[in-house]
């Protein structure tokens, strides 16, 4: 297998290979800042460019793009609050009150540091993984993704532990949400005669609207720059420095994060949305002795769910590339590309004919993490500085971004609509001090949790409760709703408010 | 302009039992919603809905007693006696919680508010990329206190970017409902 890594490796670093994949990182880092495009997106819009191509540039094109988007999303999430992509809404939760405190450049330095680490796990877990993985995903049947997805769900009672009720009623609010359109099992529900909801509801668009509205209001009405306290440009480098460090020093959060990010990029349709939940809210629950500085700038709320968001890139590929099952949708525009370059994806995979192939997907996407970090290190220090733009200069930019973005959903007015009449939720929530992660979450995992539910029903009877991996992720969901619950979350220390104040 | 700064909304426990029934009552509307759909598809909204409703009456009762004890004179100067129960609904710490709204605040929302109804208006009668090339100058110069020329700069920026998008990323626009540009030419 070594020396099969060893060919793959020459494969792909011959010049006309390799700049396929710096122009596919090029693609991805830039589709990666812009809010409401992710991997979907920047995998369509390459996919008619790969017919005919050389397999290995294509894969290397195809690949590099797919790994770096949860990089370079991180920028709008740290520095403007608004969600760069699906999967880097967790990281909203600490990053932006960091920058909120002038502790931006640190944020990123964390963030890219703990994508660029997290990325070379999972391609090292995709790696190992690869003789002993199909066991594995399949065990794994309805019952046991029900239950992981419950685990998602579970993650509620920890993001809101000030407000049990309040998270509740919000968790419930998206999972009525997540029900609006066709049903999985047939039929349509609460369409009221708008057509446009027949696809359901996007979950760009609610991100969107739930935190990148609300900020955009509060930073106009407030008439004030992002970052309370204005730093010079020396601040912004050593700030970058800092925080790669804290990811060093966190070394054990970003294996951590990284081992839940393959994890669930293996189960099909979980997927980073929810593996970041359940990264943050694990992290928050093992923090023992100062963990009410979650969700207040907390570098360690930044790494966590960075290093599983790229680690979890490698983890969708197992099932893609060796089952024919894309774990995600740009692993399922991915598959589709791999048709157009020839390569048949399955068990063969895994032969000694294909495994050269294969492990160029490894190998790029290591490559491609650590290109996408050192880009991102070298444009920090100048993006960076949005955070210090007054926001009536910068806000009116970004509307008309957020508003582009919320438009490549459907391309049609109700995107529109709906972007503004969930940003009108969010910022009411956010006025009352309703927790808006619960609703984020329930509506990610509404349907999952009603398909798995539906076919465990059909195929197992109720007798699915008794299955023995069942069982122990439902000891864990108990164990963690009950020291949810009952830890909740201390006062502000009031250190903590003399150091938020200044 | 000096005016008190009233405290946040999410500590008026007057409000949050306004926002606990409007919650409840849209529970209530899904649940007698899905007594339409198929039976297959009708279980989940249900389920959803009865524990949606449980838990908006659950934080009803919480919030009522809130604001019954903030009505009750104090007497002393000890802290309130329901700072527990308030914990239940104040503002959570995993959260970007709001600063309070003053009154010039809420007359700034107002304004924004109406830029942006103005902003959608455009699109819909010119389309984005030019409503965009109208409206970003004219908010810049107006609330971003911008000179003329630098304006007129940023907004020939952001349109050539959005063709660059358009071109490269096959990113789309909101169209207009009256092609103006298309009569004109």
């Amino acid at each position: 297998m070594f020396e099969a890594a060893g060919a793959a490796l020459t494969a792909l670093l011959q010049p006309d290979r390799l700049q396929w994949l710096l122009l596919g990182v090029a693609i991805g880092l830039v589709i990666g800042a812009l809010p409401g495009l992710g991997g979907i997106a920047g995998m369509s819009v390459l996919i008619p460019f790969v017919f005919g191509m050389d397999p290995y540039s294509g894969i290397a094109l195809l690949v590099g793009m797919m790994a770096v988007t949860s990089t370079s999303d991180t920028f709008m999430s740290v520095l403007l609050g608004v969600p760069g992509s699906s999967s880097s809404q967790a990281t909203i939760m600490d990053g932006y009150p960091m920058t909120r405190r002038g502790e931006g450049a640190r944020a990123l330095g964390a963030s890219f540091m703990a994508s660029m680490l997290g990325g070379l796990v999972g391609a090292v877990a995709l790696f190992a993984l690869l003789p002993v993985a199909k066991p594995i995903v399949l065990a794994l049947k309805a019952p046991e993704l029900l239950l992981l997805s419950l685990l998602g769900v579970s993650m509620v009672a920890i993001l809101s532990r000030a407000a049990p009720l309040a998270g509740l009623v919000a968790a419930c609010l998206g999972l009525l949400i997540s029900s609006i359109g066709p049903a999985p099992a047939g039929g349509e529900r609460f369409m009221f005669t708008w057509d446009y909801l027949y696809g359901g509801i996007s979950i760009t668009l609610v991100a969107l609207g739930l935190f990148a509205i609300p900020e955009l209001l509060d930073l106009v009405v407030e008439g004030r720059s992002i970052a309370q306290r204005p730093n010079g440009s020396l601040r912004f480098g050593r700030g970058l420095v800092t925080g790669a460090l804290d990811s060093i020093r966190h070394f054990w959060l970003l294996l951590w994060g990284g081992f839940l990010g393959i994890v669930f990029g293996l189960l099909p349709g979980i997927g980073g949305s929810v593996s970041q939940w359940i990264v943050y809210g694990s992290t928050t629950q093992l923090a023992r002795k100062d963990r009410h500085r979650f969700g207040r700038g907390d570098v360690r709320g930044v790494i966590a769910p960075e290093s599983a968001n790229n680690s979890g890139d490698a983890g969708t590929l197992v099932p893609t590339l060796l089952f024919g099952i894309p774990g995600n949708g740009t692993t399922a525009v991915l598959l589709g590309g791999l048709i157009l370059l020839g390569v048949s994806v399955g068990p063969d995979m895994v032969s000694d004919a294909n495994l050269p192939f294969l492990l160029t997907v490894t190998w790029t996407l290591a490559i491609a993490n650590v290109v996408a970090a050192a880009c991102c290190f070298l444009a920090a220090r100048y993006i960076v500085r949005l955070s210090v733009v007054p926001s009536r200069v910068f806000v009116p930019f970004l509307l008309v971004l957020v508003m582009v973005a919320a438009y490549q959903n459907s391309q049609l007015w109700g995107d529109i609509v709906l972007l503004f009449a969930l940003g009108a939720l969010g910022w009411a929530m956010k006025r009352l001090g309703w927790p808006r992660p619960p609703l984020l979450i329930g509506f990610v995992l509404g349907t999952t949790v009603e398909r798995y539910l539906r076919i465990s029903i059909d195929r197992y009877g109720w007798e699915f409760l008794s299955r023995p991996v069942v069982i122990v992720v439902a000891a864990i969901i108990v164990a963690l709703l009950v020291l949810g619950l009952r830890r909740r979350a201390p006062a502000t220390p009031p250190a903590l408010v003399r150091e938020e104040a200044a | 302009m000096s005016q008190p700064e009233r405290p946040p909304a999410s500590a008026d426990p007057a409000r949050q039992v306004a926002a606990d029934a409007v919650v409840i009552l849209v529970f209530a509307i899904a649940l007698i919603a899905s007594r339409d759909f198929a039976p297959v598809a009708r279980w989940f909204p249900t389920a959803v809905g009865l524990v949606g409703m449980a838990a908006g009456a659950g934080k009803l009762v919480v919030d009522l007693l809130a604001v019954r004890r903030a009505n009750r004179p104090a007497v002393t100067g000890e802290p309130e006696p329901d700072a527990a129960a308030a914990d239940l609904t104040a503002a959570p710490a995993a959260d970007l919680t709001a600063a309070p709204l003053t009154a010039a605040g809420r007359r700034e929302l107002l304004v924004w508010l109406g830029l942006i109804a103005v902003l959608l208006a455009l699109i819909g009668l010119i389309g984005l990329v030019a409503a965009a090339a109208v409206w970003l100058p004219a908010v810049l110069w107006w609330k971003g206190k911008r000179s003329v020329p630098l304006a007129a700069g940023g907004a020939v920026g952001v349109v050539v970017v959005m063709m660059l998008m358009e071109a490269e990323l096959h990113v789309r626009w909101p169209d207009a409902l009256f092609d103006i540009y298309g009569m004109l030419t």
